[in-house]
C-alpha cells in the first residue's frame, strides 16, 4: 500500500510542525535560570606568624572575575625571619573551599625565580616544603600570582573563594 | 490539478499551524512558580597561634648568682580567621627556686623582632605582671586563670595581630636561694575563639 502524494505532503507538513514546536519548547526549557558572573573571584590573604613576619599583611592578591585561561591577579609581600637563627620557610594554605582548590593556580616567585607554580590543591598538599631560606633577621620579597587555568573551563564561573597563606618554618 | 495542489498545500500549512498552536499553547500556558535558596555551604574557621622561638627556650640559666637578670623577648602572632582571646599561663609546676625569682612580663611591639632580642621592643603601657615566678604560677596556671592580653587595647585578636612579650627575671639576693632550681617549665600562650 502506498500513500498518495497529497497525504504524504500533509503528513510531512504535520511532522514538520510538530518538530518545530518541540524545538521551540526544548529551547525555552534551556534558558538559564539566573545570570552568571564572568569568572572566579579570588582573594589570597598573607598573614604573618611568630616566625615569619609579613608586610603588608592582609589581602595580597585580589582577583575579580578571573576567567579560565585569562590573565592573573598579582601581588607582592615581604617576609622577615623573626627567629634567632636561619629559617627555611614553607607556604601553608588554609581556609577557602577545598573543592575550589583545583580551579586556582598560584605562582610564587622570589629573586627572579619561580619557587612554586601549581594548583592550590597541590600547594595545600605540599605544606611544609621549603621555598626559601632566610638568614636571621633576613627579609625577602615574594611576588604572588593567582590565575584560573584554562583546564578549569566553566567550573570557575560564578565562584568565589578566600584563602589564607602563611609562611612557617620548614621541618 | 494545480488548484488541488494549492489546496493541499494550504491544508498542510493549516495543519502545521494548528499543531504548532496547540503544542505551543500546551508548552507556554502552564502557570509556574519556583523559589530557591542557593549557595549553601559551611566552612569552619581557624584559630592559629604561633611564636618565633623555633623550639628554643626563652631562658635557660645555670649557675645564676644573686642579682643576675635575664631579659628576653618573644613574639606571638595570630593567623587564624576567627576573632580570639589569647591568654598566657604557666602550666608546669615550678621548683623551690621560683619563689626567689622576681618576674616582670611586659607586652608591646617590635618592628623587627628577633627571638630573645629586646632591642626594638616598645612597651604597650605598664607591665602586665610583676611578682615572682612562683606567684605567676600560682595566679596563672591554666586557661581558666590565664593572663589575658589583647593587642593595642583591642578586645580581641584578629588574623595578622602580633604581640611581643618581654620577660625579665631576676634572682633575689636571698641566701635561701642557693642550690635550688625552678625545674623546666613552659610559658604557654593559648588562643580560643570568641
Amino acid at each position: 500500500m502506498s500513500l498518495s502524494p497529497v497525504i504524504a505532503v500533509r503528513l510531512a507538513g504535520l511532522l514538520a510542525g510538530l518538530s518545530l514546536v518541540a524545538g521551540v519548547a526544548f529551547g525555552a526549557w534551556r534558558v538559564p535560570a539566573s545570570p552568571r558572573t564572568a569568572g572566579l573571584d579570588a582573594e589570597l590573604r598573607v598573614v604573618g606568624t611568630g616566625e615569619v613576619g609579613v608586610a603588608p599583611a592582609g589581602a595580597a592578591v585580589r582577583g575579580s572575575g578571573l576567567a579560565a585561561g585569562g590573565p592573573a591577579a598579582r601581588g607582592r609581600v615581604r617576609l622577615t625571619n623573626q627567629t634567632a637563627g636561619p629559617l627555611a620557610v614553607a607556604p601553608r594554605v588554609s581556609g577557602g573551599d577545598p573543592a575550589l582548590d583545583r580551579l586556582v593556580e598560584v605562582e610564587l616567585r622570589t629573586a627572579g625565580a619561580v619557587v612554586f607554580r601549581g594548583s592550590l590543591e597541590r600547594l595545600r598538599a605540599n605544606s611544609g616544603v621549603a621555598v626559601a631560606t632566610l638568614r636571621r633577621g633576613g627579609r625577602r620579597s615574594f611576588e604572588l600570582a593567582v590565575r584560573v587555568p584554562s583546564s578549569a573551563g566553566e567550573d570557575a564561573v560564578a565562584q568565589a573563594g578566600r584563602w589564607t597563606l602563611t609562611f612557617v618554618g620548614a621541618r | 490539478m494545480p488548484r488541488t495542489r494549492t489546496k493541499s498545500l494550504l491544508r498542510s500549512l493549516l495543519a502545521i499551524g494548528a499543531a504548532g498552536a496547540l503544542a505551543g499553547f500546551g508548552t507556554f500556558s502552564a502557570f509556574s512558580s519556583s523559589t530557591e535558596n542557593p549557595g549553601n555551604k559551611i566552612e569552619a574557621g581557624t584559630v592559629v597561634l604561633s611564636d618565633n622561638d623555633s623550639g628554643s627556650a626563652l631562658y635557660s640559666v645555670t649557675g645564676a648568682k644573686a642579682g643576675d637578670t635575664v631579659d628576653r623577648c618573644i613574639t606571638v602572632a595570630y593567623s587564624g580567621d576567627l576573632a580570639a582571646d589569647v591568654k598566657l599561663y604557666l602550666p608546669d609546676a615550678v621548683g623551690p627556686l621560683a619563689q626567689y625569682v622576681d618576674m616582670t612580663v611586659t607586652a608591646g611591639t617590635d618592628a623587627s623582632p628577633s627571638f630573645g632580642d629586646c632591642t626594638g621592643f616598645v612597651a604597650d603601657g605598664a607591665a602586665v605582671y610583676t611578682g615572682t615566678l612562683n606567684g605567676f604560677r600560682t595566679a596563672h596556671s591554666s586557661w581558666a586563670n590565664g593572663l589575658a592580653y589583647n593587642p593595642g587595647g583591642d578586645t580581641k585578636w584578629d588574623g595578622g595581630d602580633a604581640v611581643t612579650f618581654r620577660v625579665q627575671l631576676t634572682l633575689q639576693n636571698d641566701n635561701n636561694a642557693q642550690g635550688k632550681v625552678t625545674g623546666d617549665h613552659r610559658l604557654m600562650w593559648e588562643a580560643r575563639n570568641q
